[in-house]
């Protein structure tokens, strides 16, 4: 036994023992034996419970410490990012030929994005992940790391950087994207965790619901996507469908907002506002071969 | 000093009068003008094509814009590009959740040139 547990167990049978000393003066032969027997079981059976109890715990598995606690933690639960991975196996109908990974973006106008390492880290698991020149990056299948409920933690700090998911349909026009690929997008990223900020920077708009896949069925979802470069205008196209979206789609709602630069580090748009979009994901009537069209401010 | 009854008077007239004023400016015209009228240009009268129009890429400048068009919704970047926003309803809470309101979106350049401009829905 531990310092600690022969401590507690001599207190238990102190208190056991000052219990029978204080029993009253007239007892009988035959109730001092019963009583002293008494108390030496129950200090044999607290002896035991203590002993068994620190050996059960030396039979549990190793504690991982990680920054759970922070309620923004740059890593994210490798556990939800393969959920989300299934999910986009599941839904496989809304992007047939799209691939999906994730990506890193800056949240710091200071963010270094070059020479970014991340490892998928668990007690004993410790799996290195490749990182394309374009920060997007996939995550393999481990079990031990699924058992160990490991973290994908990459060199940075928290609030450095924030993630999303990147589902592509190869062959696509120039400065196009598949609505369907980006149906999916909002749904796998809702399901992997990995919008941080949302719920605090839309909490006026929106509830607890933001971070379930379900919220991306709403017909105007505010769920942020990042265009590749500075946007002008963002465009819906299906057949000779055409829409141009509403300035207060773009910008995360900037130009409606005058005090939204007041909540931006509450956002993970922070240092990508001249990039953000957000579109009518629920809105059926759009296929999901809709086009979307991108015309950026530097062409 | 006043009484209580005199008081009490004097606050049901006062009521009277507010409710009347608040009638007015929910039957149209009147003391409070709609936001669903509110013109977003410095003449009420200009329509977004004309003031389209009056906005030349690559030659207007933010000064003659809001000299013309009056001030706009802006939107600046840490990139020096502003987006100018003249909407129909600016102040209206249905334009927040419009899908297809009128709109003239102006950019400039960090030149302070206009560099494009759009006009949501085409005119």
């Amino acid at each position: 036994m531990s310092y600690a547990s022969t401590t507690a167990f001599q207190l238990i049978c102190g208190v056991a023992r000052g219990l029978h000393l204080t029993s009253p003066a007239k007892s009988s032969h035959v109730s001092h034996a019963v009583t002293q027997t008494a108390y030496i079981c129950v200090c044999a059976l607290l002896g035991t419970a203590v002993y068994a109890q620190e050996n059960s715990v030396k039979l549990l598995p190793s504690v991982t410490v990680t920054a759970k606690a922070n309620p923004d933690p740059v890593e994210k639960s490798y556990r939800k990012m393969v959920s989300g991975m299934n999910l986009f196996d599941k839904l496989r109908a809304l992007s047939p030929n799209g691939e999906l990974r994730f990506k890193l973006l800056p949240r710091r106008r200071d963010t270094d994005m070059k020479s970014i390492e991340i490892e998928v880290l668990g007690s004993n698991a410790a799996l290195p992940v490749a990182i394309a020149p374009d920060y997007t990056f996939t995550l393999p299948r481990d079990k031990q790391a699924l058992d160990e409920d490991a973290q994908v933690t990459p060199n940075r700090k928290a609030q450095t950087m924030t993630w999303r998911t990147e589902i592509r349909t190869p062959g696509l026009p120039p400065d196009t994207r598949r609505l369907g690929d980006l149906r999916l997008e909002c749904q796998v990223g809702m399901e992997a965790g990995l919008v941080s900020g949302g719920r605090s920077f839309f909490g006026r708009l929106t509830s607890a619901v933001f971070e379930s896949p379900a919220y991306c069925e709403r017909n105007d979802p505010r769920y942020l996507f990042f265009a590749d470069r500075p946007l002008f205008s963002v465009a819906l196209a299906s057949g000779p469908r055409r829409m141009i979206l509403p300035v207060n789609k773009l910008y995360a709602g900037a130009s409606m907002d005058s005090a939204l630069k007041n909540d931006l580090p509450a956002c993970d748009c922070e240092v990508l506002v001249d990039r953000t979009y957000e579109l009518p994901l629920g809105d059926r009537s759009w296929p999901d071969d809709t086009l979307v069209e991108f015309e950026y401010m530097e062409d | 000093m006043m009484n209580r009854t005199a008081s009490m008077q004097l606050l049901r007239a006062g009521l009277v009068v507010l409710i009347g004023i608040g009638s007015a400016g929910c039957a149209g015209p009147g003391l409070f003008r709609s936001a669903e009228s509110a013109s977003p240009f410095r003449d009420p009268g200009m329509s977004m094509r004309t003031a389209s129009d009056a906005v030349v890429v690559g030659q207007s400048t933010k000064v003659e814009v809001a000299s013309v068009l009056g001030a706009a919704n802006v939107v600046r970047f840490d990139s020096g590009f502003e987006v100018w926003v003249y909407r129909t309803n600016a102040s209206s809470d249905a334009a927040i959740n419009a899908t297809n309101p009128a709109e003239l979106v102006i950019l400039f350049a960090p030149s302070g040139v206009v560099k494009k401009t759009r006009l949501n829905p085409s005119m």
